[in-house]
């Protein structure tokens, strides 16, 4: 029964890349063509080309393209968007890339975006921009980059584990070098040890740790938690982005599932449960457009008031607009609330903010390299800092594109004349004995019960908005949880037992949970969408700095480098062709 | 609506090759699906029950099965539009690892077999970037390859294509669907001749029987029989 | 870019796929008019060997049979081809299965040719093979096997179908009007195929045996083979009419897609009406 005695079958490659979204895809396909003889593999928790949130993204991709718009331009509202919080030259190669990416999605995997009447590429309005520059195909641009990323996946010679999911990184004796994960085959229930040159870990992130959440369903914060137990920085953990309209769905599981921006951005009203559309009382400007922190606030708050729907949310009205201009508009989203009993072109919808995207994460440097270690690349959502306080809209499947190919291309180069390092075996036996824990356990809490616990006491306790004695009971929840984490169990066959990754589920997403509500309660301010009521105020002075968190160093901070831009630096001068906001 | 909803759910694999059904019944609340209803059982009663998911909103395509006999996406059917008993089985002609999960491998393969990578003028993604083409209104490209690709590969037309049951070799309309938006689409820089290939021979374009089951199961609105028709008549402009 | 889209190439399936068209649309007319001469203007039990004579003087009528046999045989066997080569997994077995349907189809255009040819010089009263009647019991048991194939068939689908709605279990693709249209169209070719290489071998009797060939006609009106008369006339129909839905829908594409069921609705109206007549007549014609 000892781990010890039981060997762990092991491959080697130069490329591990875990998780195939966006992130994952790039990489693979840069690192593949930089050198075709690298020997690059695909890990992830369910179907690769299908599952993850890159497929989910109904808006679009922010990018400069128009002569009117500047990548500064870009910089600027990203910054403003991230209340200066960004790291910033982190920000500075997204939007810089961004445009190149688009081109090269386009070009070389045949993506089909949308066009204007003139035949270029079209590019709509999104919340807390100065330009209309969010490219998109329809409502459902994620489909389309993944399908198409998957395509070229395909034809290449690509090694693939779908449906395998990463344990934990495993690192050499010196423990700041990455040999390589340890990898679960959930169909076969066997542990296999994965050794790299170079791992990239892509796995998505995603804040299901709330009672409302839009995520895919396998998202737990995997990423988070096995960097955490790495070892690595993470950074802004606090910062968790609810968007404001999400599905309210009855008893479904759809409940959460994002209605898109572009709903707001075309015009769409947000009423509460007496039909008054409040944000002209929260933000007079902008009202509808402001950013997603402020107008999920916003909701939220009416909520707390009493002035909600019956379901318990706010109302999205975009009847106004015109039944045709709706159907013809935002098709996918007019048909999943009609299947679930609403009419988008002619009603109102209810809605609620939901979870939906996590701006913390590791720290990386702008090739995706993470700081402290060797060996280990993070990109897309599991990192942190590219969008600081606030994601923009349309900066999310930026993002995960143009720091995959980053990361791809470095770890090709990495590859060059790196030997692989020998994983460490008591990290193999400790990941494993872990991992296969509840498996051998009878009884205690429900896996099910212990998740459903957690998602609500993160959304009382480390909500949308927050307080210090609640943080602090929520700390106090997940402390009790994890209690009850060791002794569930979900005895039973290794092959495909949802309940045992369940119960790995649980025990990364408590973790993460864990590191937002510490983070949140760390922070004495309120910034972007981390808001604290008894600490309304944004305090340049004293927070200007990322929340840092790093197993056995407690919670630090880092002051953030203001290596181009200032809060309070003068505004750019007005666009040649905005949006009025 | 209060009311009970009895899930008939075949059963298999798991250490054992037999085939059965079992019955698991479940309280039906508001606007349930029928991959809602699974968790219910998985969760509450059976968590030996084995079935796929992610998105839950219909965009991934990974529930695809056999809802009281009619392939769709278990996260778009909602439970009161079924009767008291519905019957879930695994997709068709794919090998069912347990329960209701089918392995996806043969569908890729023949998907990969239709060359579905989109091949621009250098592919690779390190070489130069060209510019993206410009596509007026009224171009074909804009209304003719913009339903076809919506394709999420969930499988539900594969499995109900008859000759896909009864023609092992033949590529499915998931594949010749997405062959014929490739040949359709002239960013397409080299125009795979395996692709013509593959599409032409006995096992493409040609074994398809014009059954029309792919259109009727289709959860994305998308027409493998129309792209199929359309590559047959090389009307590839229409 | 490309200059234009990239076309499939031609292929041996393609080549086939025409000819199933092309043929099946000739055949419309043929058999429909040979089918009416057979069961609508005459009774079935009426087509002895001096009915076969009469026929068989006129010039014209041989040359017609003559492209009916032809364009029957190949067309039909083309269509169990495209049957058979579907079970077939690999080249080899497909290659194989190719010369024999060749060859049979060689086998009976030659032999077609030669009783159209003996046809043209005979006085049909007394024939070489007149002593051969045990031809004609063959052919009876032949006919009689393929019924009996056929009712087992329909009851044998009635049944499963019958206990599936009535404990409830799903329809599954037989809840698609397009799966029924597809195998109702193998089956009536199988069918008509089968009755084709009966029928070949007893028209061929006309000309070398016409007393057989009376015997062999009058074995058919066995009551026992009276509806699978009914279900030959409506098989023909079917496949015709259902080929030219195919044909039909294949042109139009996209544009006949809601128009599907309504479609194969009609197919089967009008198999319906169109067979009517061709029972009365039979009816009437029965002792």
């Amino acid at each position: 029964m000892t781990a010890a005695h039981e060997a762990v079958e092991t491959f080697s490659c130069d490329v591990l890349i875990i998780g195939s979204g966006g992130a994952g895809l790039m990489a693979a396909l840069h690192a593949y063509d930089t050198n075709p003889a690298l020997n690059v593999v695909v890990v992830a928790k369910g179907l690769i080309g299908k599952s993850g949130c890159t497929r989910l993204v109904q808006g679009g991709f922010n990018a400069v393209l128009e002569a009117g718009d500047s990548i500064e331009r870009h910089f600027v509202d990203t910054l403003e968007g991230g209340a200066y919080l960004n790291d910033q030259e982190l920000a500075w190669a997204l939007v810089s890339d961004a445009p190149e990416i688009i081109r090269k999605l386009e070009t070389k995997a045949g993506v089909f975006f949308d066009r204007s009447p003139d035949g270029t590429i079209h590019q709509k309005a999104f919340a807390g921009q100065s330009f209309d520059r969010t490219v998109h195909r329809g409502d459902q641009t994620g489909i389309e980059i993944v399908s198409r990323l998957h395509d070229q996946l395909l034809v290449r010679n690509i090694g693939r584990m779908d449906e395998t999911r990463a344990i934990d990184l495993i690192p050499d004796a010196s423990g700041t070098r990455i040999a390589g994960a340890l990898l679960l085959e959930q169909r076969t229930g066997r542990f296999v040890l994965g050794r790299a040159r170079v791992t990239l870990l892509a796995t998505g992130g995603g804040p299901r740790m709330y009672t409302y959440s839009a995520p895919s369903l396998e998202k737990v914060g995997d990423g988070y938690a096995m960097a955490y137990r790495a070892g690595c920085e993470l950074i802004d953990m606090e910062m968790m982005q609810f968007h404001p309209t999400g599905i309210l769905a009855g008893a479904s599981r759809l409940s959460g599932m994002v209605l898109e921006e572009g709903l707001r951005g075309a015009g769409a009203f947000l009423l509460n449960g007496e039909g008054e559309r409040f944000m002209e009382r929260y933000d007079p400007v902008r009202k509808e457009r402001a950013t997603r922190d402020v107008v999920s606030r916003a909701g939220y708050l009416e909520i707390m008031a009493g002035r909600g729907s019956p379901q318990g949310g706010v109302f999205l009205d975009a009847s106004h607009l015109g039944a045709d201009f709706v159907a013809k508009t935002f098709p996918g989203m007019v048909r999943r609330c009609a299947e679930v009993g609403y009419d988008l072109t002619r009603e109102p919808v209810e809605v609620v903010p939901t979870a939906h995207f996590h701006m913390g994460g590791a720290r990386i440097d702008a090739d995706t390299r993470v700081h402290g270690f060797d060996g280990l690349l993070v990109a897309g959502e599991d990192a942190g800092g590219v969008h600081g306080a606030n994601r923009l809209g349309g900066n999310g499947v930026a993002e995960s594109c143009v720091f995959g190919a980053r990361a791809g291309v470095a770890a090709a180069q990495m590859c060059a004349g790196r030997e692989l390092a020998e994983p460490e075996a008591a990290a193999v036996a400790r990941a494993r004995d872990e991992a296969l824990a509840p498996l051998r356990r009878e009884g205690g809490a429900s896996p099910f019960a212990l998740r459903d616990r957690i998602q609500r006491a993160m959304w009382e306790g480390t909500g949308l908005v927050r307080q210090a004695a609640g943080l602090q009971r929520t700390l106090d929840v997940l402390e009790e949880i994890e209690e009850q984490i060791g002794a569930s169990g979900a005895l039973g066959d290794a092959r495909w037992n949802l309940a045992w990754q369940q119960a790995l589920d649980v025990r990364n997403l408590r973790v993460a949970a864990w590191l937002t509500t510490r983070a949140a309660l760390a922070r004495t301010e309120s910034r972007g969408s981390h808001a604290r009521s008894d600490h309304p105020k944004r305090d340049d002075d004293a927070w200007l700095v990322h929340t840092v968190q790093q197993r056995e160093k407690g919670v630090s901070t880092l002051p953030v480098s203001l290596t181009r831009r200032k809060p309070g630096d003068p505004p750019l001068p007005r666009a040649v062709a905005a949006v009025v906001a | 609506m209060q009311r009970t909803v009895t899930l008939r759910i075949a059963r298999s694999g798991g250490g054992t090759s037999q085939r059965s059904t079992r019955d698991y019944t479940i309280e039906a609340r508001s606007k349930m699906s029928v991959l809602d209803a699974l968790f219910t059982v998985m969760e509450e009663q059976d968590p030996s029950l084995a079935f796929r998911y992610s998105c839950r909103a219909g965009m991934c395509g990974s529930c695809a099965m056999r809802i009281d006999g009619r392939e769709s996406l278990a996260c778009r059917e909602r439970l009161e539009r079924h009767g008291a008993t519905i019957t879930l089985e695994p997709l068709r002609s794919l090998p069912v690892i347990r329960d209701l999960l089918v392995d996806m491998t043969p569908f890729f393969e023949k998907y990969t077999a239709a060359e579905p990578a989109f091949t621009g003028a250098d592919p690779s993604m390190v070489a130069k970037v060209d510019e993206p083409a410009v596509v007026p209104p009224g171009d074909h490209l804009r209304d003719v390859v913009n339903t076809e690709i919506d394709c999420i590969s969930c499988g539900a037309c594969y499995s109900a294509c008859p000759v896909v049951a009864a023609n092992e070799n033949y590529l499915g309309p998931a594949a010749l669907n997405r062959a014929y938006s490739l040949a359709a689409d002239i960013r397409d820089a080299t125009g795979a001749a395996a692709r013509r290939a593959a599409v032409a021979g006995d096992d493409g374009i040609h074994a398809c029987r014009s059954t029309g089951n792919c259109v009727a199961v289709c959860p994305a609105g998308v027409t493998p029989l129309v792209a199929i028709q359309l590559l047959r008549k090389r009307a590839l402009r229409p | 870019m490309r200059s234009g889209p990239e076309l499939p190439a031609t292929s041996r399936a393609e080549l086939v796929w025409w000819f199933l068209r092309i043929s099946g649309v000739v055949l419309v007319a043929l058999a429909g008019l040979h089918l009416y001469a057979m069961h609508y203007a005459t009774a079935p039990v009426d087509t002895g060997s001096a009915f076969v004579a009469r026929r068989w003087s006129d010039a014209g009528w041989r040359t017609f049979d003559a492209f009916l046999l032809l364009l029957a045989v190949t067309h039909g066997l083309a269509g169990l081809e495209t049957i058979v080569r579907d079970a077939l997994r690999t080249s080899r077995a497909r290659a194989v299965a190719d010369v024999a349907f060749v060859l049979l189809a060689l086998a009976a255009i030659a032999l077609g040719a030669t009783t159209l040819a003996e046809a043209a010089n005979v006085s049909f009263v007394a024939g070489p093979l007149d002593d051969a009647l045990w031809i004609a019991t063959v052919l009876h048991v032949g006919l009689t096997a393929i019924a009996t194939v056929t009712y087992v068939a329909f009851i044998a689908l009635a049944v499963v179908l019958g206990l599936r709605l009535a404990t409830g279990q799903p329809l599954g693709w037989w809840g698609f009007s397009g799966q029924w249209a597809f195998a109702l169209h193998r089956a009536t070719g199988l069918g008509v195929l089968a009755f084709l290489a009966i029928h070949l071998i007893d028209i061929a009797l006309a000309p070398f045996a016409p007393r057989v060939y009376d015997a062999t006609v009058a074995s058919y009106a066995d009551t026992y083979l009276v509806p699978m008369e009914i279900a030959l006339v409506a098989a023909v129909i079917y496949h015709g009419a259902n080929g030219i839905r195919l044909i039909v829908m294949e042109i139009a594409d996209r544009r006949m897609l809601p128009w599907r069921s309504t479609a194969f609705s009609l197919v089967v109206i009008v198999t319906l009406v169109l067979l009517a007549p061709s029972v009365v007549v039979l009816v009437r014609s029965l002792p």
